[in-house]
C-alpha cells in the first residue's frame, strides 16, 4: 500500500513515533487493513505495535487484573484464569469471530476501534473498566465509558495510544456472564451483546452491572434493569419482569430506529441468556 | 506522480527455512506471497477476513492473509500451503482430503488444509465439535462440509499411524 511502517519495540518508541503528524496505529489489522485497502483512511505512515511485548499478556494480581492493549482474543480464550474466573470475558472472546480473526485481533483494537457491536466493550463495562492510555507526558486513566465517545470514536489524543484496560479482580461473591445474538455462530457481527455481572450476598443480590451492545451508537450501562436487580433474590429471580424493564428501556432509547420492532424483542431473549448462565452459576 | 515503493528487508522463516526478501512493509501478507514471492497456493477470496481462502499459519496460529501486513511477519515462522509436501510426498492431511473426496472446486482447500493442520498439531484427536470450530472460519461453497469433516477425522487417524511407525 505504499506506507511507511515503524515497528517500534518497545512502548516508549512506539509513543515518540505517533507525536509526528499523519499517523495511525495498527494493531492487530483486523479492521484497519480493510479501511486502509478501501482508502478510508489515508495515514502517511503507521505505527505498528506487532513487536510491542509489554503490551501483551494479562496481569493478575491480588486486586487487579490488567490486560495489554496487544492482547489477542486467542490468548484470551488460551487462558485458564480468564476461562475460570471471567466467563464473561472468555465467552465474548470465544464467540468473537473465526479463529483466524481471534488470533490476530487484539483487545486494544477492539476497543479502540468503537464499533457500535464491539463485543468486548460491554463486558468491560460490565466490569467497571479503566483505559490505561501512554502519551509523551505519561500515563493518564479514565473509564471505558468516557473513553469510547461514539461510533468509531475514542478519546485517544493525538501522540497517545491504549496501553491496557484494567479493573478490579471479581471477588467471589461476583458473578459474570455475557450473551450474544448474532446471524449465525461463526464469523457473525452481533446484532445485540449482553454482558452481566452481579455481587451476590447470602443469595441476594447487592451490585448490578449490567451492559449491552449494538443498542445504539455505542454499549452501554442499562441503569434501569441495574437497580431492579438489586436486591432481589438471585434464586427465585422473576427473570421475565427484569426482561421487561431492559426491553423498555432499550425502546425509549432507540424508538426512532426502524431496528426497533425487532430489537426491543431480541433484548429480552440475549438479557434472559446471560442472567440464567448467572444464576446457573450462583447454584454451582 | 510516480512514488518510489518504500521498501525494506523484511527477514522470517518460511515453511521452514530462513528468509530475507526486500518488500513494501505496507503490502498485504497474501499480496507479498502471491506476487512477490510467487506462491499462489494461498488464495484470495473476500479480501475481508470472512472466508478463510487465504488462510496461513503464523507461529502456530491461522491468520488470514488478507488482514496481515508484511511489516507484521517480521522474525515469524510462517506456513503456507507450499510448505506442507515433503518433497513427492503428500501431507497426510492432503491426502485424506484427496481420499475422502473433500475437494471440489479446490479454491478453499489450502486455507481448509492449514486450519485442519493447525488443529491436528494442538489436538491429534479432535472431536467433531472441535473439526467444526476450526474450520468455522473457512467457507466452502461446494461441499456442504461433511466430506470436509472426514477428511479431518481421515487425517487425525493418518497421523496417527505415520506418529506410531
Amino acid at each position: 500500500m505504499n506506507i511507511k511502517v515503524y515497528t517500534p519495540d518497545v512502548l516508549d518508541e512506539a509513543v515518540n513515533f505517533l507525536q509526528q503528524d499523519g499517523g495511525h496505529i495498527i494493531a492487530g489489522g483486523t479492521d484497519l487493513i480493510i479501511e486502509l485497502r478501501k482508502e478510508k483512511l489515508k495515514p502517511e505512515f503507521l505505527v505498528d505495535l506487532t513487536f510491542v511485548n509489554e503490551l501483551r499478556g494479562i496481569l493478575v494480581s491480588d486486586e487487579t487484573i490488567e490486560i495489554g492493549a496487544m492482547t489477542t482474543f486467542e490468548d484470551l480464550i488460551n487462558s485458564e484464569y480468564i476461562k475460570a474466573e471471567l466467563p464473561s470475558l472468555w465467552e465474548c472472546a470465544i464467540n468473537m469471530g473465526a479463529c483466524q480473526i481471534q488470533n490476530r485481533a487484539t483487545i486494544g483494537g477492539n476497543i479502540c476501534n468503537a464499533a457500535a457491536a464491539a463485543d468486548s466493550i460491554p463486558v468491560f463495562m460490565a466490569l467497571e473498566a479503566e483505559c490505561i492510555i501512554a502519551g509523551a507526558d505519561g500515563i493518564r486513566k479514565m473509564s471505558i465509558d468516557s473513553f469510547i465517545l461514539g461510533t468509531g470514536k475514542n478519546s485517544l489524543q493525538k501522540g497517545e495510544l491504549l496501553k491496557a484496560v484494567a479493573f478490579k479482580r471479581p471477588q467471589k461473591s461476583e458473578i459474570n456472564s455475557f450473551a450474544k445474538l448474532g446471524k449465525r455462530n461463526a464469523l457473525a457481527i452481533s446484532t445485540i451483546a449482553c454482558a452481566v455481572r452481579v455481587k451476590v450476598d447470602n443469595r441476594i443480590i447487592t451490585e448490578a452491572f449490567v451492559s449491552t451492545g449494538s443498542l445504539g451508537s455505542k454499549a452501554g450501562r442499562e441503569l434501569g434493569v441495574e437497580v431492579y436487580l438489586m436486591g432481589k433474590s438471585i434464586t427465585d429471580l422473576n427473570i421475565d419482569e427484569a426482561a421487561e424493564v431492559l426491553s423498555a428501556e432499550v425502546e425509549e432509547r432507540l424508538k426512532s430506529r426502524a431496528s426497533i420492532a425487532y430489537k426491543k424483542h431480541a433484548v429480552k431473549g440475549v438479557f434472559k441468556e446471560a442472567i440464567e448462565k448467572c444464576i446457573k452459576r450462583a447454584n454451582q | 506522480m510516480h512514488v518510489e515503493a518504500l521498501k525494506e528487508k523484511i527477514s522470517f522463516k518460511l515453511n521452514g527455512k530462513e528468509i530475507e526478501v526486500e518488500a513494501d512493509p505496507s503490502m498485504r501478507l497474501i499480496d507479498f506471497l502471491r506476487e512477490v514471492l510467487g506462491l499462489t497456493g494461498t488464495k484470495e477470496g473476500c479480501g475481508e477476513g470472512e472466508c478463510g481462502a487465504c488462510t496461513v499459519i503464523i507461529d502456530g496460529s491461522t491468520a488470514n492473509s488478507c488482514l496481515v501486513l508484511t511489516s507484521q511477519i517480521k522474525g515469524k515462522e510462517l506456513y503456507t500451503i507450499e510448505g506442507l509436501q515433503k518433497g513427492e510426498e503428500l501431507h497426510p492431511i492432503q491426502q485424506a482430503f484427496i481420499d475422502a473426496g473433500a475437494v471440489q472446486c479446490g479454491f478453499c482447500t489450502p486455507g481448509m488444509v492449514l486450519s485442519a493442520k493447525v488443529l491436528l498439531d494442538k489436538q491429534p484427536e479432535p472431536a467433531e465439535g472441535d473439526i467444526k470450530r476450526a474450520i468455522s472460519g473457512n467457507l466452502c461453497r461446494c461441499t456442504g462440509y461433511k466430506k470436509i469433516e472426514t477428511a479431518i477425522k481421515m487425517a487425525s487417524d493418518y497421523m496417527k499411524k505415520d506418529g506410531a511407525e
